[in-house]
């Protein structure tokens, strides 16, 4: 049976979503419902949404993850922060270096905690300045000096 | 209109008068300051009870905290100043000289002030009208007391934003009142937590992670079995609330995303509750579907016997 945008929904509405379980029973048909979601006006559907389509689809080709990132709430980018964690290094880069550019605290430090072990050039570039940033919040410059030492 | 138990109502030693302690103020005592709960039990009033042996039109005056009677043609003087206000209140009704119910007796409208108050003991209290309390023309009122309660501590980094916490607590007080345990609202704090605003959560099962154990040792010597709540502007991954917490420091996480019911349901969690249902068969009558607690049909929703048994089990269920 085709997955409808009600079966999306019930398994996002949980006070405590079971992620990994719906994303191994939804699968990919749940993309576009998840991307309609991350659109919506519902930031409870649209943070869970953003996390679940990036459990499905790592390489975020529904862009999902990319439209959380730019929406206009601050909840639903912190959701795409977390999610970037879940994504390919060629999906996630771009994202986190437009989340790393936000001006929350918040979203930048889940940004920094999604990073990989080994971030490409242009991303290590950003958490290195950011390292070096005496004018960033204190959270995000020891979390990204962590990363270039860690690296 | 449906039946609606409230608990978290007090008798203060200072005045003798029966006041609501569920706001952030402690009202107006006419002895003096602000009402004292010290020494009182937890008490519950029935809002909208349909009759019987319960006389109704017994209102929360929001200016004293008090509650008095909206049966005559004065309202009473308040200690806040002027007249009792009814304004915001629900309509609640009394046990009235009905000796079989197994409540607590000797309580006695006043009156001179048109309040409720204790007369059990040797003082007549203070009357806003001057002296002490009347008892003349006073029938004998029953009040019920909740037996357990469980004390929360409210610790906002982030307000919710679809509910408010107080509308939470309501919700709360709405399930667990009507299963006899009171929910007192012990404290609440700000914190300026900008790194934990924003929880890891993980998979909220297990242990706590690091972000989680960091933001639960907040607790700024609040009692070893009170709960703290910490209200955060989301967990990562998303979800409305987490129960998961450092052993030794009961409490949980809710997030700004949160329903109305998130905050009960989560401490239900604490308590030792489960989940009560499956994807293929959802129980949206009940505050442990694990099916969204936006999906509850019947507010407020149910605990079942045995989820009752297992709250009342926990240390964290302490005598009123």
């Amino acid at each position: 049976m085709p997955v409808t945008f009600d079966d999306v929904r019930a398994a996002l509405l949980p006070d405590e979503p079971q992620y990994a379980a719906a994303a191994a029973s939804l699968g990919t048909d749940a993309l576009p419902h998840l991307a309609a979601l991350v659109a919506g006006d519902d930031i409870n559907l649209a943070s869970k949404a953003t996390y679940l389509a990036s459990m499905i689809d790592p390489a975020d080709t529904s862009n999902a993850v990319r439209t959380a990132a730019e929406h206009s709430e601050p909840v639903v980018r912190v959701a795409a922060a977390g999610a970037a964690g879940n994504l390919g290094g060629d999906a996630a880069e771009p994202i986190l270096l437009t989340l790393l550019d936000d001006e929350d605290v918040g979203i930048r430090k889940v940004a920094l905690l999604s990073v990989r072990a080994t971030p490409g050039p242009e991303l290590t570039a950003k958490i290195t300045e950011l390292s070096q940033d005496r004018g960033v919040d204190e959270v995000v410059r020891t979390l990204s000096e962590e990363i270039i030492e860690g690296g | 209109m449906p039946q609606h138990i409230q608990g978290n109502w007090r008798w203060c030693h200072k005045c003798e008068g029966l006041w609501f302690n569920g706001h952030a103020t402690k009202g107006v005592c006419p002895a003096g300051g602000a009402h004292d709960l010290t020494g009182s039990g937890n008490y519950a009033l029935i809002d909208t009870f349909p009759g019987g042996a319960r006389q109704p039109n017994w209102r929360w005056c929001g200016k004293c905290e008090g509650l008095w009677f909206a049966g005559n043609i004065t309202k009473g003087p308040c200690p806040a100043g002027g007249d009792h206000s009814q304004a915001g209140s629900g309509d609640y009704s009394i046990v009235h000289n009905t000796p079989s119910v197994p409540e607590q007796s000797n309580w006695r409208w006043c009156n001179k002030c048109q309040g409720l108050w204790f007369n059990g003991h040797a003082t007549k209290g203070v009357c806003k009208a001057g002296g002490t309390h009347s008892s003349s023309g006073s029938g004998d009122y029953r009040i019920a007391q909740l037996p357990q309660n469980v004390r929360v501590h409210v610790k906002v980094l982030t307000a919710p934003s679809r509910f408010t916490v107080n509308e939470m607590l309501d919700g709360m007080r709405q399930v667990y009142n009507a299963v006899g345990i009171g929910v007192d609202l012990a404290g609440t704090e700000n914190l300026n937590l900008p790194a934990l605003n924003d929880c890891d959560v993980g998979a909220c099962s297990g242990a706590p992670t690091a972000e989680q154990v960091s933001l639960f040792s907040n607790r700024n010597n609040v009692g070893a079995n009170d709960l703290v709540i910490y209200f955060v502007r989301s967990t990562v991954p998303a979800f409305n609330g987490c129960a998961t917490h450092p052993a030794g420091q009961p409490g949980a996480v809710v997030a700004s995303i949160a329903s109305q019911w998130t905050l009960g349901h989560e401490i239900g969690h604490v308590l030792g509750l489960a989940h009560c249902d499956t994807a293929m068969a959802p129980l949206f009558d009940r505050l442990m579907t694990g099916q969204g607690t936006d999906n509850i049909t019947n507010a407020p929703p149910d605990v079942i016997a045995s989820e009752v048994s297992t709250m009342k089990s926990s240390v964290l269920t302490v005598a009123a």
